[in-house]
């Protein structure tokens, strides 16, 4: 990873009358800030020019305390540089929407306005994206989490019935000239036809053409509603169908908004890995570890060698129970019910391993800043060992099942074609990239822990349909069990942790730190102000952006495929709502 | 006896035969599925979990039966009666033995046939009625499919129907009696296109994995029986396995000799008064454990897909094999009478 | 009179039937897993898996709320969430239960502080049997359905009780 070079930016900022400030932070990078008038210029000026910074890696705010600092995480894959642009907003301000210049914006913008009290004007669906209508600005400063007495005497929080239904409007500010619809008209029975509207995209994601109607047929606006026994958690997908066909489609999410960066603000540094690991549960290894990377690099401990092939292992281990995960109920989706029971038995294996090292089979609160928790035992050890032995056969049969099944190529073979360009253009990272054809991994090209150690390969396709992020997920669970070899081999002598203080106080800064979760680039933003909890943490989740990539895929599809497209991007709510 | 006695007796036999077969796959189908998903099937609730099927049929008894508000009432309740009384009226025409037949019709394929194909329009009923767009897209697509499948599976049938000389379901058992060359069984199975076109056909005309798509759990949250409980979704539950009984049925009547064994004379069998019905119905029991293998293991397949598969394969082949089995069946004739 | 202790209401005939569909309510409890968050992993697929087999006890997964008894809430349940499961609980016939798994489920679990979040669902729908962990292990939900089953068969003695003592 390189630091762009401040006066490239300042010299492009100043060819396009921009005045900015740039500024190289300590264990940050090179920040740029601009006006809210200038932002606009500033962005296409960073992607289009010769700055050529055109992936959005993240778009989250920070409550300075007097204003709202709206972040641009940049970066450039091409000369490997990251850069922040930083724009002042006021509390209650206008936010211009960038999704024409970096669509991977779409939903994060969102969240954004609603989280902070912003308006949202420019956005092709500017509808509240997390919380509903009467919900407060949750990660303003000013916004209260609930008192102790409250908690402690639940009986005090009292819930009329009638009082349950809940409305999720706009975010549009009042003469802005677009009219979005105040509510979704579901309620009024049948809808009229095209009330959903797909979003035109300027990036090329392939869709597949709409059919053929002059009959003027009825269109239904169906709900996969939150409970459905696919949508891999609470999903709300809003489609609207003509028969079969998917003519335009609409994800609500939400309905697993916990709270996480906000209370994350609350907890000391060494809490925060149980509050990571209900994230993406299901790789609480890696979110943790994410955030003990982060508080590492401000607290700018250096981690043993030892501590460092343990996180690689561990990460790994847990990187193949997640695959797993989403294979069995992938399988499921297609209709195939043996291959889920099968990868399980090894996934209970795997989770016997962990619980032997960790304690817990899914919540492991394993990775702490400084180095782990505890080594591993001589018997884990021999489980490991014994657990490799049996799973290189079991996945290659595991494979033949259902990858092999021409019933199952049929449906998953030129589904959901992700160009290479739209899917840099929708922030995807992780597998779903790697299949369209773009060869980025963190572990390899902007590596952690023990990874310059470790011999492996990154399974890349050019497909970029649904088959091929399979095969990529298949491939990767094959160089994990590899390099989980390498580790039991060459596990180094030493400590397993660095000596760190009971109760972290970092000095006051920000920094960024990013993993390879099994769903992409999970990054977390960590900002300092001295004292033991953090003023604000920014959990990047890897798979809200392949969520609405999938979204605006759905269009041209069956119903059927829709399940299985859904399915093959391999998103987790946990992580989506926090 | 009085007729009308006899009638109801033979009637009430069907009845039995079909809720019985009902309890016994329905727990079939859950130990074989287990087995197959390495786990072991229902076991707490009597030796090997045999009675856990009347424990499920008795909670469905004394569950409350809401009917939605919105939804069209005479359909409602009709639907799992129109879904329900043509599989038990299949139930007739089914040769157990010789003398073993509730009905001995000379056209029973042809009121088999003609009687399933009731069916859809009771899924359509149920889909339609429900108000939900769920049930709605479950229905559509049970119709289509079971529509599209029903003139390949009448064609496939009929190169046996061809061989034999005959619709009567026993006159075509009998035919397969007998062995060629003394070692070959004379059984249908030989004339495999047909086996297999009847096979698919049959698959999907049953809603069977791979083309359960009318009630594809994970898509269509239950299909068409989304918004029914009670004892209407167990008449609904119960019909669907009892169409799978009357599907393997009509494979080993039409394929696999009905109630003859390989090498054993069928006079002998026929001596024995109890044992062809009881081996027409472990062969049908053997068919049906395949059909649930497959079941456990195979992914669905895609609406479209298989309509494809039934309008551009299935259709014209079984047209052409037909053709061929008539020219063949010909050319036997001609070489038979030359000789 | 005779016949009335055949068929009367506090009659042999009643209460064994009783019993008898108290029995398979109980042997026969299908689930509508209303998986919400991480629990869902835990106590319904691993749960219904290879090692913890759920269906050994009979219990299966009905996708639609009509067709289940219990309804299993696994997970953080917030107030754009709390319609949903409320609506759902209505559609289910009776007699139903609820199993309210893991902490979030029981009392907010580890993100009550959150205003966002409903504290426990029993501020929603009445809960039956509160399973209690973050998440908890397959075999503490297959112990809570166990709970839920003796839960049943109790209430059926208490009803059975009454039923009897109202004829003295």
């Amino acid at each position: 990873m390189h630091t762009p070079d401040p006066t490239a930016i300042s010299g492009a900022l100043d060819a396009i009358g921009v005045s900015a400030g740039v500024e190289e932070v300590a264990k940050l990078g090179v920040v740029c800030r601009v006006a809210p008038a200038d932002s606009r210029s500033t962005l296409r000026a960073f992607k289009e020019g010769d700055l050529a910074f055109g992936f959005l890696v993240d778009l989250f705010g920070v409550d300075t305390g007097e204003a709202v600092d709206v972040v641009y995480h940049l970066r450039s894959f091409s000369r490997d540089e990251d850069v922040y642009v930083k724009v002042e907003h006021e509390y209650g301000a206008n936010l211009e929407s960038m999704w024409d210049i970096y669509p991977a914006g779409l939903m994060p913008e969102r969240e954004l306005a609603e989280m902070f009290g912003l308006t949202l004007s420019g956005h092709p669906n500017p509808r509240r994206l997390l919380t509903t209508d009467g919900c407060p600005p949750f990660l303003l400063k000013g916004s209260e989490i609930r008192a102790e007495d409250e908690v402690r005497h639940r009986e005090r929080q009292v819930v009329a019935p009638e009082n349950l239904e809940r409305t999720v409007s706009s975010l549009e500010p009042e003469q802005s000239p677009h009219a979005a619809p105040a509510k979704m008209p579901l309620q009024e029975g049948i809808a009229a036809p095209s009330a959903v509207q797909p979003v035109d995209l300027p990036a090329g994601l392939h869709r597949a053409p709409t059919g053929v109607d002059e009959l003027q047929t009825e269109r239904l606006i169906l709900s996969m509603g939150p409970q459905h026994p696919s949508t891999h958690g609470v999903l709300r997908i809003n489609l609207e169908i003509d028969g079969e066909e998917v003519i335009g489609s609409e994800c609500h999410i939400g309905y697993l908004h916990r709270g996480i960066e906000k209370l994350a603000e609350t907890r000391r540094f060494t809490a925060l890995g149980p509050l990571m690991d209900r994230g993406d549960y299901l790789a609480s290894m890696h979110a943790e570890l994410a955030t003990s990377l982060a508080t590492e690099q401000l607290l700018e401990v250096e981690v043993p060698r030892r501590a460092n092939w343990l996180r690689v292992l561990m990460g790994e281990l847990n990187r193949i129970s997640s695959h797993i995960v989403w294979y069995g109920p992938n399988g499921l989706d297609a209709g195939s019910m043996g291959p889920f029971l099968y990868v399980f038995r090894d996934r209970e294996y795997m989770l016997d391993i962990l619980e032997d090292i960790t304690g817990g089979r899914m919540m492991f609160n394993y990775m702490r800043p400084g180095g782990v928790l505890r080594d591993i035992t001589p018997e884990a050890d021999g489980k490991i060992r014994k657990f490799l032995k049996f799973f290189n056969q079991h996945i290659d049969e595991n494979d033949e099942i259902l990858m092999g099944n021409e019933i199952f190529q049929a449906r998953m073979k030129d589904l959901g074609v992700f160009s290479k360009e739209g899917a840099l253009a929708f922030g995807l990272t992780g597998g779903n990239l790697r299949a369209s054809g773009f060869d980025f991994d963190v572990r390899r090209d902007q590596p952690y822990a023990a990874y310059p150690e470790m011999d492996f390969e990154v399974p890349v396709s050019t497909d970029g349909d649904a088959y091929a992020r399979c095969r990529v997920r298949l491939d990767e669970m094959r160089q994990s069990a590899r390099m989980i070899q390498q580790c039991i081999d060459g596990l180094p002598e030493g400590d397993f942790t660095a000596k760190v203080a009971k109760v972290l106080r970092p000095p006051a800064g920000e920094t960024y730190a990013a993993v390879e979760s099994p769903r992409g680039e999970l990054g977390v933003h960590l900002v300092a102000d001295g004292s033991d909890s953090p003023y604000r943490m920014r959990y990047r989740p890897p798979t809200l952006f392949a969520l609405q990539a999938g979204e605006q895929a759905l269009p041209g599809t069956l119903i059927a495929d829709s399940v299985v497209l859904m399915g093959s991007l391999d998103f987790v709510l946990g992580e989506i709502d926090r | 006896m009085n007729i009308w006695l006899i009638a109801i007796l033979r009637f009430l036999a069907a009845l039995a035969l079909m809720l019985v077969n009902g309890v016994v796959l329905i727990y079939m189908l859950r130990k074989v599925l287990g087995r197959l998903h390495v786990r072991l099937g229902p076991m707490d609730n009597g030796p090997w979990g045999l009675l856990q099927t009347p424990f499920d049929v008795l909670k469905l008894l004394s569950k409350e039966d809401p009917t939605p508000k919105a939804v069209d009432k005479a359909l409602f309740w009709l639907a799992p009666a129109v879904v329900f009384v043509p599989s038990l009226m299949a139930y007739i025409a089914l040769p157990f033995s010789n003398t073993w037949t509730i009905a001995n019709l000379p056209l029973g394929l042809l009121f088999i046939f003609a009687v399933m194909s009731i069916i859809p329009l009771g899924i359509l009923m149920a889909g339609w009625a429900s108000n939900n767009k769920w049930s709605l897209l479950g229905a559509m697509r049970a119709v289509g499919a079971q529509v599209t499948y029903e003139v390949p599976m009448l064609m496939a049938a009929l190169p046996v129907v061809m061989m034999a000389g005959s619709l009567n379901l026993g006159d075509i058992v009998n035919a397969q009696s007998g062995t060629v060359l003394w070692v070959i069984p004379n059984w249908y199975i030989w004339n495999v296109p047909a086996f297999i076109l009847f096979f698919i056909s049959g698959l999907i005309e049953t809603g069977q994995t791979p083309f359960d798509m009318a009630e594809a759990e994970s898509e269509l949250v239950a299909g068409f029986a989304t918004e029914y409980s009670s004892m209407r979704f167990g008449l609904l539950f119960l019909s669907e396995f009892s169409n799978t009984f009357i599907f393997a049925a009509l494979l080993v009547t039409l394929f696999f000799g009905g109630w003859q064994l390989p090498w054993v004379p069928a006079s002998a069998l026929s001596a024995i008064g109890f044992l062809p019905p009881v081996l027409f119905v472990v062969k049908t029991y053997i068919v049906i454990f395949f059909l649930m293998v497959i079941r456990g293991t195979l992914p669905r397949v895609r609406v479209d897909q298989m309509l494809a598969l039934g309008w551009k394969f299935l259709l014209p082949s079984s047209l052409a094999w037909l053709m061929v089995t008539g020219v063949l069946i010909k050319v036997s004739q001609v070489l038979a009478v030359g000789r | 009179m005779a016949i009335d202790k055949l068929t009367g209401e506090n009659s042999t005939l009643f209460i064994r039937s009783e019993q008898l569909f108290d029995v398979a309510r109980r042997k026969s409890l299908w689930y509508m897993g209303f998986g919400i968050a991480c629990c869902a992993i835990e106590g319904l697929m691993h749960a219904s898996g290879p090692r913890y087999d759920f269906d050994r006890m009979g219990v299966f997964f009905r996708a639609s709320p009509r067709q289940s008894d219990v309804m299993i809430v696994a997970g953080t349940v917030n107030w754009k969430m709390a319609p949903v499961v409320k609506r759902l609980y209505d559609e289910m016939p009776e007699p139903k239960f609820v199993v309210a798994m893991g902490a979030c489920a029981s009392t907010g679990g580890p993100f009550r502080e959150y205003p966002n979040v409903v504290m426990g669902v029993d501020k929603v729908v009445p809960v039956d049997v509160y399973i209690p962990g973050c998440p908890p292990r397959p075999e503490a939900v297959q112990y809570g359905f166990i709970r839920l089953m003796d839960k049943i068969k109790a209430q059926t003695e208490e009803r059975l009780a009454h039923a009897r003592s109202d004829s003295h």
